[in-house]
């Protein structure tokens, strides 16, 4: 086919307009570079294909993390929310993970205005089918209509769209998502430059008309009384009027309609290759998998304020739309129920991401990156995360700048990206709290001190946003010397402690070790002591008020905890600061086992401390490699 | 420790002395190569021999070196011969060697191995190399090593002073050599080689397995050729490591090695065996399974609290944690069994100055160990050694005597004394019969268990109460042995006497100058000195059996005549014999014992977690905490740190 070239000239061009693009197209442009965002559909970008929500846990983390970095995510999530939980308020501090639902049409509209108020930031819809390679180097990409456009790096973040598959009982048809098309070209043409591809496959529940569900019959879920944000920014504030969510609840009837579409279940008749997620099962998956379980919990989200639809969460399903209708209206409150599009099933492509290097450039060809679902994850968290950094680190390379690369007790976001490039992906990946082995460092409510510093030094946010973590920080610092220092008589505090349920005090004790209690919180502290009161309202018109007391308490009573878990991450630093030279030749070392040896000359891990994560590199391979290490740096010492 | 793992190391495997035998091993990819060098096969070629086969050779060595460059080289594999010797006599020799063996020399001392220890290895190598076709030699070789072994325990100075002797004519032989110029091939010796093809060999590599005559001599010119075409000394420990990074064992198997080649008795032998074969690790790895079941319900429950799972519960969870903590108690409590296993049962001697500890000592020992005196006070300082019944070691353990005293010298050897009797499994309560009722010695033996166990303020005086988390007396941690001595200087009438204003003699245990007390009867003659009743002869419990709960046995002897010295030692054996069970783990390793310690506590903080209805996020911090004790034992843990100190306890060769 003739091509022809393109009049504007970029940077950075990213091809896919979803949550990683999104974020990538942000950061690169307000980092300076010339972006052109390309989407199949910019009246859709950052579209919420799966649940109308943002967050949970470990999810809720990353967001924070991102908005903490200087993303987008945070802010408009806080901008569309409907309803606003904490959740595992009841577990310590590093549980807590917030969750937003969202209006998902808002949510998309947002970030579209965001993008468009982006200066050096060009928004485009179009396909693109290729790459655009001069002798082995990246010049650009290639569109279905012939268009050539120069762009010295580009970020792919093409989701589930690319040789995209619908699956919906035995019917079945090419797409990228429900109402969209699928993209060809591009997957055979990476191939063509040496890269693996395979299949993974996840799925989505039926959506309802909201006026046809009895919500009467059902258990509303509230949001929080005191909702919280996502963001760290004084620019957006907590939602005011929230939606309920409600849930329901399937049984036998219900399973057994459902089983007599399984000999029509592309799952179950092998139309479908790719590999699910197996934590989160379609319907049909856990009747199979659960059969002892007499009914399953479902969630019932409002997808947006102006819209009637809702969102079965937890009814995932890819069997024909006549059983799903059928199952649907033996739910208790569904019994009317209308169906505004039914579950299904996708199949799509993705590039094992052991392809890639931790800055999420691929290591066969320089200036590509790859983020998001086309990695082998799934979540809107998880790819917002990738398509930060991804577009970070292609405009940090065209400025010949340090890469950016955050470690595994620095960000959940360093342990996704670690964990995708050193062990690769075998279902859908999805972040769990269990991943991180440094969880009390990665909480919610720190994600600003971790990160925020960094974003301001790359400029990434503005002044504004330091001050306030300055400003926070010196809160902390104020209020936990006053608490050390206070101390309380009992007849002060043992009415307090009685009431919370906790040993009463013989004499004068510090505050802070009433605090430390897991039965006493600030606010019981606060009521108890006027001196402490007193002390609090000096700073009760900040802006982040409360979720600076939160940091103060956090600190106070999981102290012990915190200083632990920092000094196993300094102890294991250590071993992530150990380079592995590039041109390590691992095969010649015998006295490793065969498998480290193809591993490792496989996925050339940079540092040991990547090296040691890799499954079938053992300890004492990696002592080999350590002993070896030694010795060359010994003889480049005596040379 | 440096290493490469490019290298091929070579080194004796059994003690150098003229013996019958020596083993040089050969490990590293050069192995082969470099063993055709010193060998010539009658016919084929040793890169023909398959795995596991020994061949029948001549060892030949070529003199191609000149001058000066042959001495210091004679020199510098005579000092590293010399380490491999015993850690004393490579100490000696450092002074004269190169800079290269000094290392070699202060590395081997800080390992602490013993001259013992180096011979001992002769066994393992030999039993190594009992492959079907080397069955004529291993035998040999074992033989030998144990008289080796015994001929370098008793004279260290004397296989010291062959190998220093060697040197010299070893250096007279080269530079002769040379003078003779050009390249000559002499044939040192004949032999045989074994091959163990990688990775079906201890280290995991090609190893060659040279066994010569066991000549220091030859051994050294067999090294200095092996050294000479590529080889280089192995250090101490250097196979073994070689071992676990070639992944042939973990770690707490490679350490078992190094207990292998010191265990100095049949029991302790069967303990390292046992680790060797994995006992130590298969618990931990059997534990760790439990515990990340464990953890991945907690954390199920952590990551998907929102979704409707069903958790484990609680108390189900508590059973399991319960269950594991008890098995690293037993563990560690199995710690101090093992210890005494391997460095012989602690017995304390102990009693009032002059009551005549040294010479029972030297009786127990059948030797003059100590310096006897009349003078009380004579001991000043713990001496101990080690006397070995049916296959199990006591060290006996002499002390300054307990009294109240201003001399600042004696009450140092005091809290010394204090020290040993508190690490002690028995102790021998010695007082002067003549002088002393047992009622009176039992009240002091008391006085002294409440002193040195830091607690229990029973009034009277009599009755100790065990101080909280001291080992109570007749249990496996701290038995105690009345031990009335000096009964020679007694008349029958005055020992009856001397028990004091009980049962009198029905209390007492003593025994015919020939010794002849049949335990199962019960029944002691009494020779000339007293007639003791039947029934109370075999056990005598004196009333100390108070509130600490056990018994003390009373029992009188002289230790000057060696009368009742039978029945002492029967009494000693019943309550210190160590049974070990087949299958039982026992732990031997200090360092285990250490993280072991540190994992009790963490399980501890668990337990307290579940209790108090910590939140999961944070028992789970500790759970992993426990992971990782666990793993750095069986070396799941990047184990750099550890390497240098565990294969530092080696000795060359191994």
């Amino acid at each position: 086919m003739q091509t022809f070239a393109c009049t504007e000239k970029y940077d950075v061009i990213v091809v896919g307009g979803g949550h990683a693009g999104c974020e990538a197209a942000a950061a690169a442009a307000r980092l300076g570079s010339k972006v052109l965002l390309l989407s199949l559909q910019i009246d859709g970008l950052a579209y919420m294909s799966c649940n109308p929500a943002m967050g949970g846990v470990a999810k809720g983390q990353i967001v924070r993390e991102i908005d903490a970095m200087g993303g987008f995510s945070g802010l408009v999530t806080d901008a569309a929310t409907i309803q606003f939980r904490m959740l595992n308020r009841s577990k310590g501090p590093a549980m807590w993970s917030p969750r937003a639902q969202c209006d998902m049409l808002l949510f998309s509209r947002l970030w579209r205005q965001w993008i468009d108020d982006i200066p050096n930031l060009d928004l485009r819809q179009d396909m693109v089918t290729g790459l655009w390679m001069e002798n082995g180097r990246l010049c650009g990409v290639v569109t279905r209509t012939g268009l050539r456009i120069e762009g010295r790096a580009v970020v792919l973040t093409a989701g589930t769209f690319l040789n995209g598959k619908i699956h919906i009982g035995e019917c079945s048809y090419a797409g990228g998502r429900m109402g969209d098309a699928a993209a060809t070209g591009l997957t055979e043409c990476l191939q063509s430059l040496g890269f693996a591809s395979a299949r993974l496959k996840t799925g989505t529940p039926v959506r309802i008309d909201g006026r046809t569900i009895d919500f009467s019959v059902l258990t509303p879920q509230p949001g929080d009384d005191h909702p919280a944000k996502f963001s760290f920014s004084d620019e957006s504030r907590p939602v005011t009027e929230q939606l309920p969510c409600y849930l329901a609840y399937t049984d036998q009837a219900v399973h057994d309609i459902l089983r007599t579409g399984f000999d029509k279940s592309p799952m179950y008749t092998g139309r479908i290759q790719g590999t699910g997620p197996r934590y989160c099962p379609s319907i049909e998956d856990k009747i199979v998998r659960f059969a002892d379980k007499d009914r399953h919990q479902l969630f019932v989200e409002p997808m947006g304020r102006q819209t009637h639809e809702y969102y079965l969460n937890g009814f995932s399903s890819s069997l024909p739309e006549d059983v799903q209708c059928a199952a649907l209206h033996r739910i208790k409150g569904f019994e009317r129920a209308k169906i505004y599009r039914p579950g299904y099933a996708i199949e799509y492509d993705y590039f094992p991401p052991t392809q890639l290097k931790a800055t999420l450039e691929t290591k066969a060809v320089e200036n590509l990156y790859f983020a998001g679902q086309v990695n082998g994850t799934t979540g809107y968290e998880e790819a917002a995360g990738q398509g930060l950094m991804a577009g970070i680190n292609a405009h940090l390379k065209l400025q010949d700048a340090e890469p950016v690369v955050l470690d595994r007790s620095q960000a959940y976001i360093g342990v996704l990206i670690d964990d995708l490039i050193t062990k690769g992906v075998d279902e859908p990946y999805r972040m769990f709290t269990s991943r991180a082995e440094y969880r009390i460092l990665l909480r919610q409510d720190n994600a600003d001190e971790r990160l925020t510093p960094l974003a301001f030094r790359l400029g990434l946010v503005d002044g504004k946003r330091m001050r306030n973590l300055e400003r926070k920080q010196h809160f902390v610092a104020e209020v936990d010397t006053f608490l050390r220092q206070t101390k309380i008589e009992p007849a002060e505090a043992n009415p307090m402690l009685e009431a919370c349920d906790t040993a009463v005090i013989a004499q004068k004790t510090t505050l802070e070790s009433l605090l430390q209690r897991p039965q006493v919180d600030l606010d019981r502290l606060e009521e108890a002591t006027p001196a402490l009161r007193a002390f609090l309202e000096t700073y009760q018109n900040e802006n982040n008020y409360r979720a600076m007391r939160e940091a103060v308490e956090i600190g106070i009573k999981y102290e012990s905890y915190i200083r632990k878990e920092q000094e196993n991450a300094e102890r294991m630093g250590r071993y992530e600061l150990v380079r592995l030279p590039e041109d390590m030749d691992y095969r010649a070392i015998g006295s490793i086992s065969y498998e480290a040896r193809e591993k490792l000359s496989k996925l050339r891990p940079m540092t040991i401390g990547q090296a040691a994560r890799i499954p079938g590199v053992s300890p004492s391979d990696i002592s080999v490699l350590l002993i070896r290490l030694q010795a060359a740096s010994r003889e480049n010492a005596s040379k | 420790m440096k290493s490469d793992m490019t290298d091929s190391i070579c080194a004796t495997a059994t003690p150098v002395g003229n013996g019958g035998i020596s083993v040089i091993r050969l490990s590293g990819p050069r192995a082969v190569e470099i063993a055709e060098k010193v060998v010539r096969c009658r016919r084929g070629s040793l890169a023909d021999l398959p795995s596991h086969r020994v061949k029948f050779v001549e060892f030949v060595a070529e003199a191609t070196a000149r001058g000066a460059t042959a001495e210091s080289e004679a020199a510098s594999v005579t000092a590293s011969v010399a380490s491999a010797a015993s850690v004393g006599a490579s100490e000696a020799s450092a002074p004269g060697a190169s800079a290269d063996a000094a290392t070699a020399a202060s590395d081997a001392a800080s390992v602490a191995a013993s001259v013992a220890s180096a011979a001992s290895v002769a066994s393992v190598g030999a039993s190594e190399a009992s492959t079907p076709g080397a069955s004529a030699v291993a035998a040999v070789a074992a033989s030998d090593a144990a008289s080796v072994a015994s001929a370098a325990s008793t004279a260290v100075g004397a296989s010291e002073a062959s190998v220093l002797g060697a040197s010299a004519t070893a250096a007279t032989a080269v530079a002769a050599g040379a003078s003779a110029s050009g390249v000559m091939a002499e044939v040192l010796d004949e032999g045989v080689v074994t091959l163990f093809r990688a990775p079906h060999s201890y280290t995991g590599e090609d190893v060659v397995e040279l066994s010569c005559h066991a000549s220091p001599y030859i051994v050294r010119r067999l090294l200095s050729a092996l050294t000479a075409a590529g080889a280089r000394m192995a250090e101490p420990g250097e196979f073994t490591k070689r071992a676990f990074l070639n992944g042939r064992m973990d770690l707490s198997q490679a350490e078992a090695v190094a207990d292998l080649i010191a265990a100095e008795n049949k029991a302790s032998h069967g303990l390292a065996w046992r680790q060797l074969r994995g006992g130590v690790s298969n618990e931990m790895a059997a534990l760790r399974a439990r515990l990340v079941e464990f953890a991945s319900l907690v954390e199920l429950e952590l990551d998907f609290s929102e979704e409707d799972v069903e958790f484990a519960d609680r108390s189900a969870l508590r059973t399991l944690l319960d269950e594991i903590a008890a098995r690293v108690a037993a563990l560690r409590r199995s710690f101090a069994t093992g210890l005494a296993l391997k460095e012989g049962v602690p017995v304390v001697l102990i009693g009032r100055p002059n009551a005549g500890k040294s010479t029972l000592l030297n009786r127990l020992l059948h030797e003059e160990k100590a310096l006897v005196s009349e003078i009380p006070g004579t001991t000043r300082d713990t001496i101990e050694d080690v006397w070995e019944w049916e296959g199990v070691r006591y060290r006996f353990i002499d002390t300054a005597g307990l009294r109240e005293s201003a001399d600042p010298l004696e009450l140092a050897g005091m809290a010394r004394t204090k020290e040993k009797m508190r690490r002690s499994r028995l102790w021998l309560y010695l007082f002067d019969a003549s002088e002393m009722s047992a009622e009176a010695a039992r009240a002091e033996a008391s006085r002294w268990y409440r002193d040195v166990m830091g607690g229990g303020d029973a009034a009277d005086g009599v009755s100790p109460s065990a101080p909280v988390g001291s080992p109570e007396i007749g249990s496996p941690e701290l038995q105690i042995l009345l031990v009335g001595n000096k009964c020679d200087k007694l008349a029958a009438s005055s020992l009856a006497n001397a028990v004091g204003g009980e049962s009198g003699a029905s209390d007492v245990t003593y025994l015919s100058a020939s010794g002849n007390i049949d335990d199962s009867q019960g029944v002691a003659v009494a020779d000339g000195v007293s007639e003791i009743a039947a029934s109370g002869l075999k056990h005598t419990s004196v009333g100390l059996s108070g509130a600490a709960g056990g018994t003390l046995d009373l029992l009188y002897l002289s230790a000057k005549t060696g009368q009742g010295m039978d029945v002492l030692e029967s009494r000693i054996k019943a309550r210190c014999g160590l049974r070990l069970s087949e299958n039982e783990t026992i732990l031997t390793n200090a360092r285990h014992a250490e993280v072991l310690g540190r994992l009790a506590e963490t399980l501890d903080r668990i337990l307290s977690g579940l209790t108090a209805n910590l939140s999961g996020d944070l028992l789970a911090q500790d759970i992993r905490e426990a992971l990782r004790y666990i793993g750095e034992i069986t070396g799941e843990v990047h184990p750099d740190e550890l390497l240098g100190t565990i294969f530092g306890r080696f000795c060359i060769g191994k």
